[in-house]
């Protein structure tokens, strides 16, 4: 039998149609793959034994999916990464898994996650662990890291993933295959847990900038479930084939040449721009100096945020309750064992920046920038049709490796928060691999609802390097 | 950032610090705590068409989200640069 490892489903369905192995028995064997390695590779903390099967006929139809945790699916354990939600079930779908429902998706499982979103390598859990394909040593990212190893491995045709601050392009970096974050409001966050929901996103992990261009076609767009949605039409038509990228002006910062980052990431992301300029773009260098407050803008946003997000759990209405003498101590014994100590750390900054003496300093500061930071990108794209920057300053790190100073792993997001502050659309994609055998990527940023526009920029890029016909994680090597 | 000020932010967050915990917590905390104030002033501390809305509690009503964070933080952008519509409250998804 053909082996389904790293195919694509725009090429399975083509192998489908010219007569070969049907999707279906593909699919199978990726069902059955799952069970073999999902307790060593730690991708799903749930796995549907018998996938709710589903309309036929669509798109993606007999194609599964990874679902990270925080997207609600009618009964499936939606637990966020969090003991304070271990035994709660979704009640309802959320309006992408109803989408892809609809478009004929199966659903593989539920994906491991940071608690919350909050973390950058899916280890802020007591739910799970999940490991990097290409190196069982290191971390696969995060906090969508479970579904971005699941793809990677060849456990699941494409998923879904949240970006908050980086969340599906870092683990998409670091387990080489695309990512894409939508503009804010693009695709509906209806039955999305919140977080930090003037930043959340929910976001597509694919092996190829195709299939994600199919998956985004059947998710996208306006909800009604959802008043945060963008009224702006989904261009429904196949990504146009470009020959190559004459015209196309790529925006690079300045700032980057003075960034921290791995050398092998400097050095990538040279070459990259260089085959961009090669492909026919214009290469115009851009100074974006607040790219520097992009993280501290960022964890002060999104701990406030998170602070009165999360003010919901307080043991009365869903998940695990211990219960206290009183309500008050109902709800702090409940908190205090359902978080762990990452989703802590950010409700107290969280109530500390939004404090009375306090939130002027902080709080109200991180705004401003905010605001300036979109004014930066406005100024960009008035010069530029897309950025190009590294998806992350690192590649995958050691499991373990950063556990100790939160800094450091906020400071993983260093390059995935500019875009996330300004509600743009990003799109990481796979080039090449460093020295250690790890993937490196490309990050492009665009304007306001031009996913298409990164996407038919991301498939020129994509032909030209051909990562994924010459390079495969050597989990799936597996038989 | 100290103990005291510790304590009253656990008040705030509806948590219950184990005494393990405080030490560590409160390491973490300082740092974050210099880490955000790199951040940029803003001029006169006030920002066009903000409205103030949180007092000490960012959500009042346990279980409620607040959404005037996510109104106030929103990037439907006073420029113009995007065209959002106004957010209803609790448009996105949430448990139910």
């Amino acid at each position: 039998m053909t082996s389904f490892r790293g195919m694509t489903m725009h090429g399975a369905s083509l192998l489908q149609k010219e007569g070969g192995v049907s999707v279906p028995e593909l699919d199978k064997s990726m069902s059955a793959a799952v069970v073999r390695e999902n307790p060593d590779l730690g991708a799903f903390t749930h796995v549907f034994e018998n996938p709710p099967t589903s309309g036929s006929g669509g798109p993606l139809s007999g194609f599964s999916v990874a679902i990270k945790a925080n997207i609600a699916g009618c009964g499936w354990p939606t637990h966020c990464g969090s003991r304070i939600l271990a035994n709660y079930r979704s009640p309802y779908d959320s309006t992408v898994v109803a989408r892809l429902r609809d478009a004929g998706s199966r659903f593989q499982g539920v994906t491991t996650m940071d608690e919350f979103g909050m973390g950058s390598s899916c280890e802020n859990t007591s739910l799970g662990r999940v490991v990097n394909p290409w190196d069982s040593s290191r971390t696969a990212g995060g906090s969508s890291g479970g579904t971005a190893a699941a793809v990677a491995a060849g456990l699941a045709w494409f998923g879904l993933g949240s970006d908050t601050g980086g969340s599906v392009r870092l683990p998409a970096h670091f387990c080489g295959i695309v990512g894409l974050k939508p503009t804010w409001g693009r695709i509906s966050r209806f039955g999305l847990v919140a977080f930090a929901s003037s930043l959340d996103t929910i976001g597509i992990l694919a092996r190829d900038v195709t299939d994600t261009h199919q998956v985004f076609l059947a998710v996208a767009g306006a909800d009604a479930h959802d008043g945060t949605t963008l009224a702006a039409r989904v261009e429904t038509s196949p990504l146009t084939q470009l020959e190559n990228l004459q015209g196309v002006r790529v925006g690079v910062p300045e700032e980057l040449k003075s960034m921290e980052m791995e050398t092998d990431i400097r050095l990538d992301h040279l070459e990259t721009c260089r085959r961009l300029k090669e492909l026919g773009a214009t290469l115009v260098p851009l100074p974006f100096g607040r790219i520097h407050d992009a993280v501290p803008v960022y964890t002060v946003l999104n701990c406030a945020e998170a602070s009165s997000n999360l003010h919901r759990y307080d043991g009365s209405l869903f998940g695990v309750r211990r219960s206290g003498a009183s309500y008050q101590e109902t709800c702090r014994v409940t908190r205090n064992e359902g978080f762990g100590p990452e989703v802590k750390r950010r409700l107290l900054l969280g109530a500390h920046v939004l404090s009375s003496g306090y939130r002027d300093e902080s709080y109200l500061r991180a705004r401003a920038a905010r605001l300036e930071m979109q004014g930066d990108f406005q100024t960009m794209f008035s010069h530029v049709d897309v950025l190009a920057l590294p998806s992350a300053p690192t590649t995958a790190f050691p499991l373990g490796s950063r556990l100790d100073d939160p800094l450091d792993m906020y400071r993983s997001d260093t390059m995935t928060t500019p875009a996330s502050l300004a509600g743009l659309p990003a799109l990481s994609l796979p080039t090449n691999l460093d020295k250690m055998g790890l993937p490196l990527s490309l990050q492009l940023v665009g304007p306001p609802c031009s996913e298409g526009k990164l996407l038919e920029i991301g498939l020129v890029l994509e032909k030209e390097l051909r990562f994924r016909q010459r390079k495969e994680a050597p989990w799936q090597k597996s038989p | 950032m100290d103990s005291k000020r510790l304590k009253e932010l656990e008040q705030l967050a509806g948590l219950n610090l184990d005494p393990s915990e405080r030490g560590r917590m409160l390491a973490d905390l300082v740092c974050l705590e210099k880490f955000v104030a790199r951040l940029p002033e803003v001029q006169g501390n006030s920002i066009p068409g903000h409205c103030s809305v949180h007092q000490d509690n960012p959500s009042p009503v346990p279980g409620e989200m607040d959404s005037s964070v996510v109104r106030e933080n929103a990037p439907s952008l006073a420029n113009g640069f995007f065209e959002i519509p106004p957010i209803a409250t609790g448009g996105q998804g949430e448990p139910k």
